[in-house]
């Protein structure tokens, strides 16, 4: 379908009162352009004739889904230029087990559908939303008043760069525009001025050295008595929801590369930053004496072979990572009796029917139980042994083990009896560098280097001696004492489960040999003591039976093929005339050690400080609120909606609200949402079925997987003109649109050096070579041409595509001739992939971890707690639930605590805009144990509100008088844990189309079917010291699951 | 949320007590134990060799055998007598065949050919929740058809439970009360996104049903007051694809082919396998059947813990 825009806004010529006019006069201001759009395609629909034309593959693009972060594989099928049908697509692994061999023909696959889930079935819902927005929004009153003025690109742009009194009603306040934070340009200065910041963290150069060295330049500087701050270009702040590789690469090149700023902050841990930073702390190796190389990621159950796994915390029926991809493997197992399941979470999910035991641990206990099972394991030698006493790569290579750990590494005990660094070798003269370790065995000590692949050495298991008068013990004898702090009673008592469950769950874990997992997901992670959970759970118990890269273990991701470039790949995405190097601390203080600043003041931090974690949601908006370590200027947010995604979201309102703290606040944005609401300006982004991105991998693909995010469907988005280039708005428009007005380098002609970045195209095709290219650097797998009628397939299915869209010229020059086909050939197929064989050699996965996996962390156990000073442990260990000074929660008497979980049928802030799913599902429920509902005269279908220490009056204070009730539909039922209550995610919204916003003077109304449900999030707990969420401040992870509520009948 | 802690998602309509639920609501909530077909199973994995092939198959395998039959059966040229079969332990209560079958067959709000019912069934002390997804059954005699003038509803050769157009109004609505699974709907014409600023495309699309060029918008080929349900996507079967449940069905819980193809998969599934046969005792002869197997290492709940035999 042909784009017909009202106002195109491409030419500048002025006229922009006409445009305006006809604007208006098109009487939809919101989504105008998709009623015009959506009409004419109606009318070109032709009558077809006879019974039904056959399905040919041009009838389909093959693209990735978005609707949660799961990516499967689909195909779209579209009729007259619209999206009307997904499908799963069948060359995908996520969407079909196993999925069919790459070299199949499109022409015929096209009649065969892979599975994808119903939020993926109804992602077109997402596109042809009646409140998209298509054109810049402007605020018109205060910030959240939901009034706006729709204003022309060119306008936001010229606004954001230069700044000035933007906004009248706010009393003549000046904001400083992008201009003026592009202080630091000099990519010299930035190498030199970051190297001399790291030596005066490591006290090698005092502030007083610096500011002389640097006296012309301390203008630059954020703080020149503090330059660890790094340059005002660190003020501005880009902060993502959710963002996936190659538009992850391009924003990083304006933000970072470009424009030098040291803040880009994404979200993980509002979903599950504790298991993340633990599985990188757990994948660390030693290096140059300390500890460095672990990913952010964590390991899964190779669940298509598993003959057991406890899913703690984790609803793989119903959320994670995600349904296509996991559940078939899940169903097939269990139906035919190869695979048998435990689930441990307070709620009785759709799983616990169909596992083996349900156990329903207390919310927050998990460390308890774990260690209660691996107090069991240990003292019933039901670990494996062989495994565990492998020190180094080559003991564990003849052993067949692709992993090791350091659970018989030797660590030094401290005088007040804590474990804190590893023994070195050449502390007790045996020689080697920082980093040759020591084991015992025999009653003697050994040295060895753990990637050592020569000279194996096993150590003993459980030891506590001295050596040259060092007191020692091995990490497994500190797992065995932490465990033993308890009886298996005691820790039963703690969890609020039997003791049975525990002998239960730790005698069939250990019964399956390498094919039993333990696997998590948030209900372990999303507590204060997340870290710790997590090492208890995902590390302890599944390093105990050693099942790493094992055929129904737990697995590495197979990666994704190195769409970026290097090694002889054609093209490398990061080439750069002048590239910057940020340097500083971000405004979350990620990955930075509190003791090492300028502002080190003792203890308490006035916010917490996160070396283990980086990404940390919940510390962006609040630490600007703060000014804490530095105020910020400008603030852009992409696809995230923090104040709905946190728990304890509303703490972030009044900060929002206040332009003296947020100065300049751009968004960007398919809908006003709820958070988008307080910004300054929101542009329009494109849909997941209208742009680019490269999904990549998760854990449990076992297959390297490289899945292309691609243009399906028109955008109804104005088009505007960029570095001479006509494209609808995205938010590559704007990076581009910005680099050409501050003439940033790295974007433009000559963007890559050689070639020119002035089309999203330029930079996402090349991506597509690179896949294409294949994963030998000789070229030995480089993938085949497209065969003229794969080509035609390719054409005609994009013929309804607009040529700013769409240009099979431009297209093909932006890889050149040489690799043009063989990028149809992979666009054909949406993308590329192992074959299904290739996932596993023998009976191990092909995609190793390979490395040591750490059972003793020695990173945190040379950290300390940056608000109670207390040096963290680097050994699994049981933490009650504490607030960031480590006092127990004060919930004043409330008696339940709420949890939350998923629904299949939503994800969490945007599918409410998906009819078909909330026709299916039209609201969500308090689910409340029989017994409490009782106990507080609750019947079914009741309506309740949620009131908390955090929220005595139950309700989201939305700013301007405005509030949204916690009040939901009671649910009574079996299948929760007595005083525990939950509510799904993904209902009780109050933007995002289901509230009236003003555009242009006219009222918008919402629509109530958008507002239905309840979302508690805000009567989740507020820090006192940080009156922000309530986190995890080692791992990182934001707080769901440990506040207690009050239940009112209204 | 209906009573007895059953919900049925798919459908904002109301769904009648008759018929299916009958036993189900005689169950109730009272009945703690003493429920009939409830036991546990213990112990270790079922021997391979119990299980055939096709239910230990791998999804994507099973959707691409039943695609290839059902090429092979259209290639045969003879006339197809399709079955579908559900494997209840394998369906999570996800809804994505409601959902597809909602974009393959557009329809408005309340009213979908697809709805998934959810039963909590309270026999303590371990809670226990089982899906069932439910569709227009094809029966061989069925009800529908008694309830309009001869003609208007008929057994199409291949099994499918076809509406002519004259099935409108009165007709329509006679049909859908006749159903005892209130699986028939008359179209209302409304749509989600009629009363908004930009109603959507896609709403209105034309598409075939039952070999009809057809929308929901208003018109010659209009559906708007029309009696509608699930045919078996004929129109994909038409071009040799899986009807859109069956294909989408991401617990690989969904059957479906044509039960006289000489070696067919849907043939290997039910050869031998314990089915639900509380329809059959409606005497309708449905098309759409259950299995009834146990889950191995859970708690087995057959259908008779909710139906009478």
């Amino acid at each position: 379908m042909k784009n017909e825009n009202p106002n195109p806004q491409t030419s500048g010529s002025g006229d922009d009162c006409q445009a305006r006019r006809e604007w208006i006069t098109g009487g939809a201001l919101l989504g105008g352009a998709f009623l015009a759009a959506a009409t004419e395609a109606q009318a070109q629909i032709p009558a077809p004739t006879g019974a039904v034309r056959p399905i040919e593959a041009s009838d389909y693009i093959h693209t990735t889904c978005l609707q949660c972060n799961t990516g499967c594989e689909i195909k779209v099928r579209l009729q007259d230029g619209m999206a009307v049908k997904i499908e799963g697509n069948p060359y995908g692994p996520r969407a079909m087990d196993p999925h069919i061999a790459w070299n199949t023909p499109v022409a015929q696959s096209a009649k065969i559908n892979g599975s994808i889930c119903g939020k993926g079935q109804a992602g077109v819902q997402g596109s042809y939303d009646p409140y998209r927005i298509v054109r810049v929004l402007k605020r018109a009153g205060a910030r959240g008043e939901g009034k706006w003025i729709s204003i022309p690109f060119d306008q936001a742009i010229t606004e954001i760069v230069d700044g000035g009194a933007l906004f009248p009603q706010d009393g003549g306040r000046t904001v400083e525009g992008l201009r003026s934070l592009y202080a630091l340009k000099d990519r010299n200065l930035y190498s030199q001025m970051g190297a001399d910041v790291t030596r005066i963290r490591r006290r090698q150069m005092t502030v007083a050295e610096f500011k002389d060295k640097y006296k012309d330049h301390l203008d630059t500087l954020i703080d020149p008595d503090h330059p660890d701050f790094g340059p005002k270009n660190n003020q501005l702040v880009f902060n993502w929801g959710r963002l996936k590789a190659g538009r992850s690469q391009f924003f990083s090149r304006f933000v970072k590369d470009s424009f030098g700023s040291n803040n880009a902050h994404g979200h993980t841990t509002v979903c599950q930053g504790s298991i993340y930073f633990a599985g990188k702390s757990m994948a660390d190796q030693p290096v140059n004496g300390g500890w460095t190389g672990g990913a952010k990621f964590y390991w899964m159950a190779d669940v298509s072979h598993s003959e057991f796994v406890i899913y703690w915390g984790a609803a793989v029926l119903e959320g994670n990572y995600g349904l296509p991809l996991k559940v078939p493997k899940i169903t097939r197992g269990l139906a035919s009796g190869r695979l048998k399941v435990a689930v441990v979470d307070p709620r009785h999910n759709v799983l616990a029917s169909k596992a083996w035991r349900w156990v329903p641990v207390k919310p927050g206990e998990d460390a308890a139980l774990a260690l209660g099972m691996v107090r069991w394991i240990l003292e019933n030698s039901r670990f494996d042994r062989r495994y565990l006493e492998n020190c180094n790569k080559a003991a564990a290579d003849a052993d067949g083990e692709p992993t090791w750990s350091n659970g018989a590494w030797l660590v030094k005990i401290g005088a007040d009896g804590r474990p804190g660094k590893f023994l070195r070798a050449s502390e007790i003269g045996l020689g080697g560098d920082v980093d040759t370790f020591v084991c015992y065995r025999d009653n003697q000590p050994f040295a060895f280097k753990s990637g050592d692949a020569n000279n194996p050495v096993e150590g003993e298991l459980f030891v506590d001696v001295e050596i040259n008068g060092i007191r020692v013990k091995s990490g497994l004898q500190l797992l065995l004492e932490e465990s033993r702090s308890h009886s298996i009673a005691e820790w039963a008592s703690i969890a609020g489960i039997s003791h049975t469950d525990i002998v239960a769950l730790a005698s069939e874990f250990t019964s399956h040999g390498k094919k039993a997992c333990v696997e998590v997901h948030r209900g372990v992670s999303q507590h204060t003591n997340g870290f710790y959970n997590s090492l208890a759970t995902m590390g302890a118990l599944n390093t105990l039976i050693g099942n790493f890269d094992w055929q129904g273990g737990m697995v590495y991701s197979g990666g994704a093929y190195a769409e970026l470039g290097g090694s002889g790949r054609p093209f490398t995405l990061g080439d750069h005339p002048a590239k910057l190097a940020p340097f500083g601390l971000d405004i979350i203080r990620g990955n930075a050690v509190y003791e090492e600043s300028t502002i080190f003041e003792g203890y308490p931090a006035k916010r917490p400080w996160y070396p283990l974690a980086t990404d940390v949601y919940q510390e962006v908006i609040p630490s600007a609120g703060d000014a804490y370590p530095y105020p910020i200027k400008a603030l852009f947010l992409y696809k995230g909606s923090p104040v709905y995604a946190l728990p304890a979201g509303h703490s972030l309102i009044p900060t929002l609200l206040d332009p003296a703290k947020i100065p300049l606040f751009v968004a960007s944005d398919i809908v006003v949402g709820e958070t988008t609401m307080y910004a300054d300006y929101i542009f329009p982004d494109l849909t997941y079925l209208e742009r680019w991105e490269f999904h990549r991998t998760h854990p449990s693909i076992v297959h390297r997987v490289s899945p292309v995010r691609q243009p399906v469907i028109n955008s109804p988005n104005e088009k505007v003109r960029v570095y001479g280039e006509e494209m609808p708005i995205s938010m590559e428009a704007v990076f581009l649109a910005l680099a050409e007005r501050l003439q940033l380098p790295g974007f433009g002609p000559g963007g890559f050096g050689n070639g020119d970045l002035k089309r999203p195209e330029d930079f996402y095709l090349r991506m597509v070579a690179n896949v294409a290219f294949g994963d030998s650097s000789t070229g030995a797998d480089v993938c085949p041409d497209a065969s003229e009628e794969e080509a035609q397939i390719f054409q005609k299915a994009r013929q309804h595509l607009d040529k700013a869209v769409f240009d099979a010229e431009k297209w093909q020059a932006a890889v050149g001739s040489d690799w043009w086909r063989k990028v149809i050939y992979v666009l054909n197929r949406g993308g590329r992939w192992w074959s299904y064989e290739q996932g596993w050699t023998g009976n191990q996965v092909r995609a190793k971890f390979g490395r040591l996996v750490n059972m003793y962390q020695e990173r945190p156990a040379t950290l300390k707690n940056s608000l109670t000073g207390a040096t963290l442990s680097g050994i699994a260990t049981y933490i009650p639930i504490a607030d960031s000074l480590g006092r127990s929660l004060d919930h004043k008497g409330a008696p339940l605590t709420l949890i939350t979980h998923r629904i299949p049928l939503a994800c969490k802030s945007r599918t409410i805009s998906n009819y078909w799913l909330t026709d299916a599902q039209p609201e969500n429920f308090i689910e409340v144990s029989a017994r409490d509902a009782q106990q507080l005269g609750l019947r079914d279908g009741d309506k309740a509100r949620i009131v908390s220490v955090s929220n005595p009056d139950g309700a989201w204070d939305l700013g301007h008088g405005n509030f949204k009730h916690l009040v939901g539909t009671v649910k009574v039922t079996s299948r929760i844990r007595l005083g525990v209550i939950s509510f799904a995610l993904g209902y009780g919204h109050w933007a995002y189309g289901s509230s009236s916003q003003v555009i242009d003077g006219a009222a918008i109304p919402g629509d109530p079917t958008r507002a239905t449900g309840i979302h508690a999030n805000s009567a989740m707990m507020v820090d006192s010291h940080t009156r922000s969420p309530l986190s995890d401040v080692v791992g990182g992870s934001a707080v769901f699951y440990d506040s207690k509520v009050f239940l009112v009948k209204v | 949320m209906a009573q007895n802690g059953e919900t049925s998602v798919g459908s904002k309509k109301t769904r009648g007590r008759r018929g299916f639920f009958q036993a189900l609501a005689g169950a109730g909530a009272g009945a703690v134990t003493g429920l009939a077909g409830l036991k546990m199973i213990e112990g270790g994995a079922v021997q391979a060799a119990e299980i055939p092939p096709p239910l230990a198959a791998s999804n994507g395998t099973v959707l691409v055998r039943m695609q290839q039959d059902l090429e092979r059966s259209r290639a045969g040229g003879g006339i197809p007598s399709y079955l579908m079969v559900v494997d209840t332990r394998k369906c999570i209560g996800c809804n994505a065949c409601t959902i597809a079958c909602r974009a393959e067959n557009p329809t408005g709000p309340g009213a979908a050919f697809r709805q998934v019912v959810e039963k909590e069934l309270p026999i303590g002390p371990r809670p226990f929740a089982v899906h069932k997804p439910m569709n227009c059954l094809q029966c061989d005699d069925p009800p529908c058809a008694r309830a309009v003038p001869a003609g208007m509803i008929t057994k199409r050769p291949d099994g499918i439970v076809a509406f002519d157009e004259r099935l409108r109004g009165p007709y329509a609505t006679a049909a859908a009360q006749a159903c005892p699974w209130d699986q028939i709907v008359v179209d209302d014409g409304r749509t989600y996104t009629q009363n908004s600023r930009a109603p959507q495309g896609y709403e209105s699309r034309s598409f075939v049903e039952l070999g009809r060029v057809v929308s929901r918008k208003p018109g010659a080929s209009t559906l708007v007051d029309s009696a509608r349900k699930c045919n078996f996507c004929s129109h994909l079967l038409d071009a040799g694809v899986l009807p859109a449940c069956v294909s989408t069905c991401i617990g690989g819980a969904m059957y479906f082919g044509d039960a006289k193809l000489q070696g067919s998969l849907i043939n290997e599934v039910t050869g031998g396998r314990r089915v639900f046969a509380g329809h059959q005792n409606r005497g309708v002869k449905p098309r759409v059947i259950y299995f009834e197997e146990p889950m191995p290492g859970a708690l087995d709940v057959t259908c008779s813990a909710c139906h009478s035999r």
